[in-house]
């Protein structure tokens, strides 16, 4: 059964910081082990949205957002970095905003 | 005389100034809210619900439990960045004085504020799946409200893979999560191999399979 979204059988916060503690320590001493996670850049990213409307917006910056159905819009960033500042503006742009 | 002895210690300040610098150890900590144990519903989640004081108590304290279990692997600076909602949950106060909190939203690369490339490590606490998984508790991408999915490169992607992405161009690797079974599964899947704690199991995810939980894990 794939209903799990708002029910889990869970550790008790003792149990779950414990553990938390021990492998933090863990990770932290095979750092040497780790690599960083690099994806290939230039990046595509794909956003649906539950409403038309943001979509709709977006069709005024046609250079920035290409739309691929009815709800969704995909961009193209340099990099990572890039990405993250389009979809921080995306989450964060209201004309009402104030102050 | 008194030349070579100024010499001797000019270098020993040296040596000594050089073993400092190269026992620094920067890590930054990601702390979202649906992965923490416990956490079943925005009863949890929102500030005002019923249960949110306690659980964003137990938010802070697993959050504290990974800033032990750095400093204890050898983690000498740490910055924890608040990525749950309006991002001022954590109970600041009941962080050691020497680690370094961000706060508050919008800021510049979101769940990750904070990040640049001093950093050696970064971890991820109180995770969870992304929107198009069917078994993660409360699973989304960036906006439960607003995305009904998120694709990076072609894939679907969990908001533990953008962020290990994010850190990468960077150059820091990410060496732990904690969260919910299939928000650690996706990660693992994405960015390979790391320490992880599955705070919690979902329960359609665990009918699939014989046993409960207790049984089957550590």
């Amino acid at each position: 059964m794939d209903a799990g979204f708002h029910s889990a059988e869970t550790r008790t916060p003792e149990s779950a910081q414990k553990l938390i503690r021990e492998k933090a320590e863990a990770a932290i001493r095979g750092l040497a082990a780790r690599k960083p996670y690099r994806v290939q850049t230039p990046v595509t990213v794909d956003i649906s949205f539950k409403s038309i409307r943001p979509v709709e917006a977006a069709c005024y910056l046609k250079r920035v957002f290409a739309r691929t159905d009815s709800h969704s819009r995909r961009f193209t960033a340099k990099d990572m970095e890039e990405a993250s500042d389009i979809l921080e503006f995306l989450m964060a742009y209201r004309i009402d905003l104030e102050p | 005389m008194r030349s070579i002895l100024s010499s001797i210690l000019a270098l020993i300040a040296i040596a000594t100034s050089y073993g400092q610098q190269a026992r620094k150890l920067r890590v930054l900590i990601s702390v979202d809210m649906e992965g923490i144990a416990g956490v079943v519903s925005t009863n949890q989640l929102l500030p005002g619900a019923f249960e949110y004081e306690r659980f964003r108590r137990f938010m802070t304290e697993e959050a504290l439990a990974a800033v032990q279990g750095a400093k204890q692997g050898g983690a000498t600076e740490i910055v924890i960045t608040d990525a749950h909602g309006n991002e001022q949950n954590l109970l600041i106060e009941q962080f050691p004085p020497d680690v370094r909190l961000v706060r508050g939203e919008p800021r510049p690369f979101g769940m990750m504020g904070g990040l640049d490339g001093n950093f050696d490590a970064a971890m991820f606490v109180g995770y969870h799946a992304s929107t198009h998984n069917v078994k993660g508790v409360r699973a989304h991408t960036f906006s439960s409200a607003r995305f009904t999915r998120v694709a990076l490169n072609g894939a679907p992607v969990t908001e533990g893979a953008w962020n290990a992405a994010l850190a990468g161009q960077f150059g820091v690797p990410v060496v732990f999560i904690s969260g919910d079974d299939a928000a650690v599964a996706e990660v693992l899947a994405a960015i390979g191999n790391i320490e992880a704690v599955e705070t919690k199991w979902t329960l359609g995810f665990i009918r699939r399979k014989p046993g409960r939980p207790s049984q089957r894990r550590n």
